[in-house]
């Protein structure tokens, strides 16, 4: 048992390494904007909800939540309760089915989850961005403040 | 239970562990599909990260259970000795699943957000209560482990650095209150991983808390001291009030109030259900240093018995004994029982002492030789005559059907046990006392 515990741990030791080498590697957090970038375009864009009404598919997912702009196309595929729950809120705001879990348990979603939105953060509603260019805010949206108590 | 049909009741204790090990990922399973809990990367880490923390955390529940020596346990597991082997084992096990728990959860994150896998190892963050108490949790489980598999700590310390394990189990129990995940949102995981809990703490709490006012113990008095030698000594106790009730092969754990507070496990030598009863030590560590002439007239705080050594359950059968230094305790009231024993036997006991001066019994034992036709005493001086090994003893005893008792030293054990295996001898046949985890 001395053995397994060891390789156990030499393991760990590893891929702890591993990861927080790759993690603070990385450029920073995924607020990219996809798409191919065409010759000529203009780069700057302006966050409003037509714009934002355009990216609603599966492969090309923005949401609103409290006036901030997120790009969560990746997340779609972690989501634990799959893609399709969140799908109608592609495009849209997305308040009412993420503060609720709007087809599960009908509480909001975890701290976690909002730290980890943060990462996908593209800017406000209205704001003008430069395309590529990444912003992460060091506050957490309102929401989170709002529900704290839930999760006290 | 039909004692006699070991290899039948072994299989009992695997699959009540891993039906209790293993319920949890059935809930779990029946929560989302398959395909969408395997479906990617991400999603296949995040999954095989759950699994970990789900039978990580079920193992050191069940840890925690298996040291409260119930009875039930004692006969479920064949003995008490095997208990705590399995608790040493499964202890590392759930460790380790412990381990990768953050480390898969981490790695799922890597592709798409890989600065919040760092949050899972960096420092830390005291307004989250998750990630605060997982942390605390895991770090605290990796230094008192570290501790009893890497260190030789004087074992009423070892033994204090282990019972903190039991007050890091709360730390674990909030994470997965605090943590919002599918523990939360299934009620019949919640319920189970919740009764688990509290049978772990109540066990806990039973045994390394509260113990030395709950736990039953019966009241003995120490009649006589005698030394051997120098460091071999037998005591008989007296009972003041109960006796216990005890069969050959079984052990004891004995206290002692007058010198120290522990409990330490000792092989009754008795031949079974007497008024009194009398143990062989040898002096080899702190607490046996302390006993002495002077203990006799204390008071001693006996419970038990415990164990599953019994060579009764195959007296219809050719036995062989093997006894390595004080490992004979056992067989000596195996041999007590003997004498009061009628009917037909076919017994070989080898006992191996590293230098002559080590023998103890063997007039006794040589007594019983001449009265009991069939059982047989081979005394072995291992400085002579090399390390025991089965050559040796088939040319004594040649019988690849014979049932085999093995007490003594663990390497001893352990290379006995293999030779005999590699001889052609049916490792169902061995039975092993282990001795050594006391």
């Amino acid at each position: 048992m001395k053995k397994f515990v060891t390789l156990g741990f030499i393991l760990f030791i590893f891929a702890v390494v591993a990861i927080m080498l790759i993690g603070s590697k990385s450029k920073g957090p995924n607020s990219v904007i996809p798409g191919p970038i065409v010759k000529g375009a203009s780069t700057s864009l302006n966050l409003d909800l037509q714009e934002i009404a355009k990216h609603n598919s599966i492969n090309d997912c923005w949401m609103i939540l409290e006036s901030k702009v997120y790009n969560i196309t990746q997340v779609l595929q972690i989501h634990p309760a799959g893609a399709d729950v969140i799908l109608p809120y592609c495009g849209k705001d997305g308040v009412k089915g993420f503060t609720t879990k709007d087809s599960g348990s009908g509480k909001n979603h975890s701290q976690n989850t909002y730290a980890l939105l943060n990462n996908f953060y593209i800017g406000e509603v209205g704001q003008t961005i430069n395309t590529g260019k990444t912003n992460v805010p060091t506050i957490l949206p309102d929401l989170l403040r709002e529900n704290d108590e839930e999760f006290e | 239970m039909d004692l006699r049909n070991k290899p039948t009741r072994v299989w009992y204790k695997f699959i009540v562990l891993i039906l209790i090990v293993f319920f949890p990922i059935l809930p779990w399973l029946g929560m989302l599909p398959l395909g969408q809990r395997f479906a990617n990367f991400s999603t296949t880490f995040r999954s095989l990260g759950q699994i970990c923390s789900l039978l990580g955390f079920s193992l050191f529940a069940v840890n925690l259970i298996l040291i409260t020596r119930i009875k039930f346990l004692d006969k479920l597991f064949l003995g008490l000795d095997k208990v705590y082997k399995d608790h040493h084992n499964l202890g590392g096990i759930a460790l380790v699943l412990l381990l990768f728990h953050p480390v898969f959860l981490a790695t799922g994150l890597l592709p798409i957000a890989p600065k919040t896998s760092l949050s899972f190892f960096l420092p830390l963050e005291l307004q989250r209560i998750d990630l605060l108490t997982g942390k605390t949790a895991l770090f605290s489980m990796i230094i008192l482990l570290a501790i009893t598999f890497y260190t030789k700590l004087p074992y009423h310390i070892w033994k204090l650095t282990h019972k903190l394990l039991g007050f890091v189990f709360p730390i674990v129990m909030i994470h997965i209150l605090f943590v919002n995940s599918d523990v939360s949102s299934n009620g019949l995981l919640k319920f189970y991983l919740f009764f688990l809990s509290f049978l772990a703490i109540a066990g806990f709490v039973y045994r390394a808390v509260l113990g030395r006012y709950v736990v039953k113990r019966k009241e003995y008095v120490i009649k006589t001291v005698t030394f051997f030698t120098e460091k071999i000594l037998e005591i008989v106790f007296s009972p003041l009030n109960d006796k216990i009730q005890f069969n050959p092969g079984q052990f004891i754990y004995l206290k002692i109030p007058d010198i120290s507070n522990e409990d330490h496990p000792f092989s009754i030598i008795s031949s079974g259900n007497q008024n009194e009863f009398s143990l062989l030590i040898k002096k080899e560590g702190d607490y046996t240093n302390k006993l002495s002439k002077e203990l006799k007239g204390k008071k001693a705080l006996i419970e038990g018995p415990f164990g599953n050594f019994n060579y009764s359950h195959y007296v219809d059968k050719k036995q062989i004994w093997i006894a390595g230094g004080i490992g004979l305790a056992p067989f000596l009231s195996f041999a007590f029982d003997l004498e009061n024993r009628k009917g037909n036997i076919n017994i070989d006991l080898f006992y191996s002492v590293r230098d002559e001066s080590e023998l103890v019994y063997l007039k006794q034992l040589k007594e019983i030789e001449k009265l009991k036709t069939g059982f047989k005493i081979y005394p072995y001086i291992s400085s002579k005559q090399g390390r025991l090994n089965v050559n040796f003893i088939r040319q004594f005893s040649n019988n690849c059907d014979s049932v085999i008792f093995i007490c003594g030293p663990a390497l001893m054990m352990s290379d006995l046990k293999k030779q005999f295996i590699q001889k052609g001898v049916s490792p169902k046949l061995i039975n092993l006392e282990d001795f050594n985890y006391k």
